[in-house]
């Protein structure tokens, strides 16, 4: 299996595991079977681990191992990867597309041609993929929208996004994390994914599925993390 | 206690590192300049990782409610007490009513304030360093606000190790090693990437150090799938004028990374003024270690001997 990835110095303290596949969806996967293996097994010289979709980078204590070594352990620990969708798993999140949730909606419809509702039920039906966390706190790449659901990004980034809005960009859907400027064709509303993680004690991590239920804008309201 | 009077341009808190969220897309933050911090801790007697104020270009005014002592390290900010010019890197006893004013650096970007008790600032994901971009683990101070400290501790004067001494260059030369896409980039890239002098551009902050250079860098390839930052990851985005990620990086990144400033030199490189000449020139990861090795083993031992004290 380690044939299919490559170890490559990072700095000085992190080596950047590397995979090469034919397809994003299957380094996505070899990504979330990486990620369960160092669930498994961790040596404590590892500080750091960030899956990304195509690799996984690990900050290690280079007082305690030098890189060769870490590479060598490394090999052996990913040597007996499962390469199967199965590896992440799988979370349901609360979603309101009510309008004042929904301020892109028309946008999303006019690129698409399709109805509020078809766009709505495309998009519920979609068991998603988490293709990267991270780049803001508690953010996750969801992926990949039906072709029937890609749209372009807004030309002008909005200044500020509410966390928890449920934005497309291309074939990805993201939910917001914190407040922030953001460009992504917002559709919906879900929950604060960063508190959520947070109080969870829940790290998303690339492989993990995430689908949506629809939610009524009270029953969203009464949600803690809403 | 203490009061900021004058916000400065830019303070904040700034002491361990956040460590353990990096995948959740938290960043480390804490201190762009450790060396300096911790030579400010050393001078107070504190732990080396204790919070301190972090300044940006123009530091705050600060209204001392008690009598304490303070170090100051980093960039020259030409403290005054109650109006007087008073010394960096040494001890300083400051009474109760006293005015403590920075005006701008005129040697450096960053300056640290310790104190000889631990500030009363609360911790956000095990860390007290503000990551204040994101809005998380507090803010940058402003007018008003107040500090309160903990028990405050009898401190003796100390001499700062020169090597601990911020002193600026116009023309600096810095280690990097080759990044994850060095190889993505064509020979004459790279070559120009090693051989070019580049300028600190105005537009760097606590996220990321922006270098400005008549010829551009181009990657063979655009863009990657996003993968992780670390400080120091020099990223090439399609302007062709690269970025030096520092402390509050953004954990992943779409740009090819070209290489990587060595832990050592990053902390000299937050220091510098926008227009400063520095060049980049290519070394082993086993030096890059061994530097950071030697330099982590001399701060450690300067501490324990202050324990043992």
């Amino acid at each position: 299996m380690t044939d299919s990835m490559t170890f490559l110095p990072y700095g000085e303290q992190t080596v950047l595991i590397q995979v090469h596949k034919d397809s994003l969806q299957a380094a996505c996967g070899q990504v979330a079977s990486i990620m369960k293996a160092f669930e498994h097994h961790r040596e404590d010289y590892i500080t750091e681990i960030v899956p990304a979709f195509d690799s996984v980078m690990v900050k290690y204590d280079f007082r305690a191992i030098s890189f060769d070594t870490l590479v060598e352990a490394l090999t052996v620990n990913l040597s007996n990867l499962t390469d199967n969708e199965v590896a992440g798993k799988q979370y349901q999140l609360p979603i309101c597309y009510d309008g004042v949730y929904a301020p892109d909606m028309e946008i999303v419809c006019q690129q698409t041609g399709l109805s509020v509702d078809e766009v709505i039920d495309q998009h519920l039906q979609t068991n998603f993929t988490v293709m990267m966390t991270g780049f803001m706190p508690g953010f996750a790449y969801l992926g990949e929208l039906p072709e029937t659901l890609a749209v372009a990004r807004k030309t002008v980034p909005r200044v500020r996004v509410e966390a928890g809005s449920v934005g497309l960009a291309g074939r990805m859907t993201g939910i917001y994390s914190t407040d922030s400027p953001g460009g992504w064709q917002i559709i919906g509303k879900s929950i604060n994914l960063l508190q959520f993680q947070l109080d969870q004690d829940i790290r998303l991590s690339t492989g993990d599925h995430i689908s949506f239920h629809r939610v009524s804008a009270t029953e969203f309201q009464n949600n803690p993390y809403s | 206690m203490i009061t900021i009077e004058k916000s400065g341009v830019m303070s904040t808190i700034q002491g361990n590192r956040r460590s353990g969220y990096l995948s959740m897309g938290f960043p480390g933050s804490g201190p762009v300049d450790s060396v300096s911090m911790r030579a400010a801790n050393y001078l107070v007697g504190q732990h080396p990782w204790q919070s301190t104020i972090e300044m940006h270009i123009k530091g705050p005014q600060i209204r001392f409610h008690q009598r304490m002592s303070i170090a100051i390290c980093g960039a020259n900010m030409q403290p005054l007490l109650n109006g007087q010019p008073i010394a960096q890197n040494t001890l300083i006893v400051v009474n109760k009513n006293d005015l403590l004013a920075f005006q701008s650096a005129v040697d450096g970007m960053v300056t640290y304030l310790a104190f000889n008790g631990p500030a009363d600032v609360s911790e956000y994901l095990g860390s007290t360093s503000t990551y204040h971009s994101a809005g998380l683990g507090g803010r940058t101070f402003q007018k008003g606000d107040q500090l309160q400290f903990g028990s405050l501790e009898s401190i003796q004067q100390k001499t700062l190790p020169n090597r601990l001494r911020f002193i600026g260059q116009d023309e600096v030369s810095l280690r990097v090693t080759a990044g994850p896409e060095f190889e993505q980039f064509s020979k004459a890239a790279q070559d120009r990437f090693l051989n070019s002098t580049f300028r600190i551009s105005a537009d760097s902050n606590r996220m990321g150090i922006r270098l400005l250079s008549s010829e551009k860098i181009m990657p063979n390839t655009g863009e990657i799938h996003s993968s992780a930052i670390i400080p120091g990851t020099i990223q090439v985005p399609k302007s062709g004028q690269p970025i030096v990620m520092s402390h509050d990086h953004q954990t992943t990144g779409g740009y090819p990374r070209i290489a990587n400033v060595i832990t050592h030199d990053l902390d000299y490189l937050t220091q510098l003024k926008p227009g400063t000449s520095i060049t980049f020139r290519l070394t082993e990861v086993s030096k890059a270690q061994e530097l950071l090795l030697k330099r982590e083993q001399f701060l450690e031992k300067l501490f324990e001997e202050l324990s043992g004290n």
